[in-house]
């Protein structure tokens, strides 16, 4: 089964841009879209290599959040593994949308118990960069305490963050040119190489007279194992 | 420069030279009743251009190895200068083994002498041959060198 | 999983009265293991140049194996009816003034022995397929989890 992640959060807080700039390579054109998000959009997102994510992004206009408590309780709130739920920083109505966060937290402790909960603190580059710190660990300690019992995680994101781009930049580089390396010296040699899809592998070898051929040959034998493994974990 | 075809029924070759070519392809056809399992001799220049072949009589030339001995020729030329680099001095033969046939190839530079036999022919005896055939390499290129020398004062 | 050590004991035991050099390469041409009695840069002359040698005369001999087909057989029984898989090539046997090469393979790799000249071609022959068969049982093990 795929991994259901949950993406949810006021209307204009920024989910479905935010899902733009992080899966743009992976989904559709039309994501690049201007309006507001109608109901939910359902997207299977291939991430990291062979992970897939199954990604319903629901809009956030208060018909639709009423909606999901309501009538599309079960199947929205069933089987999440993963649940994101973006505040806009700047939200003039900070009661309203703690409101809605705690029905969401309820639907998800009666659904799906055992759900990560990660809570995004979104658009803080609106926010002056001396006071970020203070506001985001406010927020976030209030939300620690609505949250009860469940457990979450919080970070202060934005789209317009350069590191991010530049770390997924240098993701999708090395992925698509690191193939393997050796490092031969006297006494000893050491082998990286792609593993599988979502891990790499690193072998040193402390006898330097085994010759390379057969290292990366093990590597490869190894590869498979460690595949079916994958696999099997990923399909349970 | 080699790259003429030698033939009984060449109007140039003299009386004696088609004599000699004669001499040499009745030799070439006795070698294939003499040993068992051999099909085909053929002596190439570097560029798989035939000089002389001896084939079966009755001609039972069923598979590719037998029928196309230009391939195998240019293979060997390439490959004997690669193993002549082993440090191991100069290649003489090479011997390729395949599922139903053995191909024998002697490096009598200019030339190539190929013979394709059955697998199971003795290997021994073929390579024995090296200097025999040697012998019929060094007539031909003596003639065509005599040839030559005629041709260009 | 493969052992380089185990294997370089085998080839060790191949490389006695007369064979100089026994390598295990893979199909790139790469020695997985040697034992070279003349030092590692002769053995890499070797395995580079024998791979070559036997890649150009199976490359070139492809066409010639495939179209090996049954055909009406004239003189004597020797004509193969042997499909073009089982007539490809499984032995080269290189002979030089100062030594001899003798080319086979083990699972998807090549097995190399370089022997000197007084080692009769026979003996070479039947000691490199001796090998070759000790070896062709576990690494066709191995190589199955390669292609599956």
């Amino acid at each position: 089964m795929k991994k259901k992640v949950l993406l949810m959060g006021k209307s204009g807080s920024g989910k479905t841009s935010m899902r733009s700039i992080i899966f743009s390579n992976y989904i559709a054109r039309d994501t690049r879209r201007l309006g507001a998000t109608i109901d939910v959009e359902h997207s299977h997102v291939r991430f990291l290599g062979n992970l897939v994510l199954n990604l319903w992004d629901c809009g956030g206009q208060e018909a639709f959040m009423e909606n999901y408590f309501a009538a599309q309780r079960d199947h929205i709130f069933r089987n999440v593994e993963v649940l994101i739920y973006v505040f806009d920083v700047e939200s003039r109505e900070i009661e309203r949308d703690m409101h809605y966060y705690q029905d969401c937290l309820e639907a998800i402790l009666a659904n799906s118990k055992d759900a990560k909960i990660f809570c995004l603190i979104h658009k803080m580059d609106l926010v002056q960069e001396e006071v970020r710190a203070k506001i985001f660990n406010e927020r976030f300690s209030e939300l620690k305490t609505r949250s009860e019992p469940l457990k979450i995680s919080a970070f202060a994101t934005s789209i317009w963050d350069e590191t991010l781009y530049k770390f997924k930049l240098s993701c999708s580089k090395s992925q698509a040119q690191f193939k393997s390396m050796e490092v031969r010296q006297a006494n000893f040699a050491a082998f990286f190489d792609i593993l599988t899809a979502n891990t790499y592998v690193m072998v040193i070898m402390s006898d330097p007279t085994v010759e390379s051929a057969a290292t990366q040959m093990n590597i490869t034998v190894a590869r498979k194992h460690f595949e079916k493994l994958e696999t099997s974990h990923m399909t349970r | 420069m080699l790259k003429f075809h030698w033939s009984t029924g060449d109007l140039q070759v003299s009386l004696d030279r088609s004599l000699i070519v004669m001499e040499l392809q009745t030799y070439l056809d006795k070698l294939l009743t003499r040993i068992d399992g051999l099909k085909t001799i053929t002596i190439t220049d570097r560029e798989g251009v035939t000089l002389l072949t001896a084939t079966p009589e009755g001609g039972s030339l069923g598979t590719g190895f037998e029928t196309q001995p230009a391939l195998l020729s240019t293979t060997f030329a390439v490959v004997s200068e690669q193993a002549s680099k082993l440090g191991l001095k100069k290649n003489k033969s090479i011997v390729s083994v395949f599922g139903s046939h053995q191909v024998v190839q002697f490096n009598h530079a200019p030339f190539v002498t190929t013979l394709v036999a059955d697998v199971d022919a003795n290997t021994g005896i073929l390579l024995d041959l090296n200097n025999e055939l040697r012998d019929v390499t060094d007539v031909i290129a003596t003639a065509l060198q005599e040839r030559q020398n005629v041709t260009t004062p | 999983m493969l052992k380089p050590k185990v294997i370089s004991q085998v080839l060790r035991q191949a490389t006695t009265g007369g064979v100089k050099a026994t390598l295990l390469l893979n199909s790139e041409g790469s020695p997985l293991a040697f034992v070279s009695e003349s030092g590692d840069r002769d053995a890499r002359v070797y395995a580079a140049i024998a791979s070559n040698v036997w890649s150009t005369f199976e490359k070139n001999t492809r066409p010639l194996t495939k179209e090996n087909l049954a055909t009406g057989s004239g003189s004597g029984g020797g004509t193969s009816s042997g499909n073009g898989a089982n007539n490809a090539l499984k032995f080269l046997l290189v002979e030089c003034e100062e030594g001899n090469l003798a080319i086979t393979t083990v699972a998807n790799m090549l097995l190399c022995l370089t022997a000197n000249p007084d080692v009769a071609l026979g003996i070479l022959k039947a000691k490199t397929e001796a090998l070759a068969r000790h070896l062709e049982e576990p690494f066709q093990r191995v190589t199955t989890y390669n292609s599956s």
